[in-house]
């Protein structure tokens, strides 16, 4: 277990399907990302991350260059 | 930082519970939990990865309830009749205050996530069960016999009782409510079978 602080950021998406998460996948295969999970049974396609050093701002870029939808779930 | 708040995630288990049971896995969402416990979505995943993560904690969280509540003053180095009758007291006294989770586990039981849960549940409470049969066994108190006979006999009717009152009807869907009468009466005979 790392000792870094870590964050978990949500994501609402349009990643719904296996080859949409077949291509996300190899952008968050990241040195930064613990660990990430899409909910494909929900209605938001609901992404998300732990990481230690990201930023909302970084996996929106990340997601998006890719061609997806992706937008911070709000509290 | 996003900090955890306990009586909002004790809310969030019991409103998940609710919702479980009442519409099934299938009828169940993350959307409609949010609604129910008034969180945001995104509180939820803060929690919990997925649905499938939720199912399969909410199920463990309740299992672990049931183990705690089926070894309270239970020791497995007690006479059989006596460790027996405190584990029909116990289950039953579990299952009819809790009748969610009774609820849950029929769904449960029927499920692909029935593998996960049910296997650390029962880290601990399998070896206790099968040291009081084996003692038993080898103090004279109980006939040998394949562990799913025992079951059938030594739980299974005590289970049909819970059922049947959960249900409300019994054969021939006549009305049914458990008293301990009946489940002490039901004991007796079981203990009557078992002994050699």
């Amino acid at each position: 277990m790392s000792t870094m602080q870590q964050t978990i950021l949500v994501f609402k998406t349009n990643i719904k399907y296996k080859k949409d998460i077949a291509k996300v996948s190899s952008v968050l295969r990241h040195d930064a990302i613990n660990n990430w999970n899409i909910d494909r049974t929900d209605i938001d396609c609901v992404l998300r991350i732990v990481t230690h050093s990201l930023s909302t701002n970084d996996i929106i870029q990340l997601i998006t260059n890719e061609g997806y939808h992706c937008s911070e779930l709000n509290n | 930082m996003r900090t955890r708040d306990e009586n909002k995630e004790l809310l969030v288990r019991q409103k998940a519970l609710e919702i479980l049971v009442k519409e099934g896995f299938d009828g169940f969402s993350m959307q409609k939990l949010a609604k129910a416990a008034n969180v945001s979505p995104a509180t939820l995943y803060i929690y919990y990865k997925d649905k499938d993560d939720l199912i399969v904690k909410i199920g463990i969280e309740e299992g672990l309830k049931m183990k705690k509540a089926a070894l309270k003053d239970f020791d497995p180095e007690m006479h059989f009749e006596e460790g027996l009758r405190i584990q029909w007291k116990n289950r039953s006294e579990f299952w009819l205050n809790n009748r969610l989770s009774y609820e849950l586990f029929e769904l449960l039981r029927q499920s692909s996530y029935k593998e996960k849960i049910f296997e650390s549940i029962f880290i601990g409470f399998k070896e206790k069960m099968k040291s009081f049969v084996m003692n038993a066994v080898k103090n004279g108190e109980l006939k040998a016999m394949p562990v799913e006979v025992y079951w059938s006999m030594a739980f299974a009717p005590l289970n049909n009782l819970i059922r049947f009152h959960i249900e409300g009807r019994s054969l021939g869907n006549m009305p049914f409510t458990f008293s301990e009468d009946l489940m002490w009466q039901t004991f007796d005979l079981v203990i009557k079978a078992l002994k050699p």
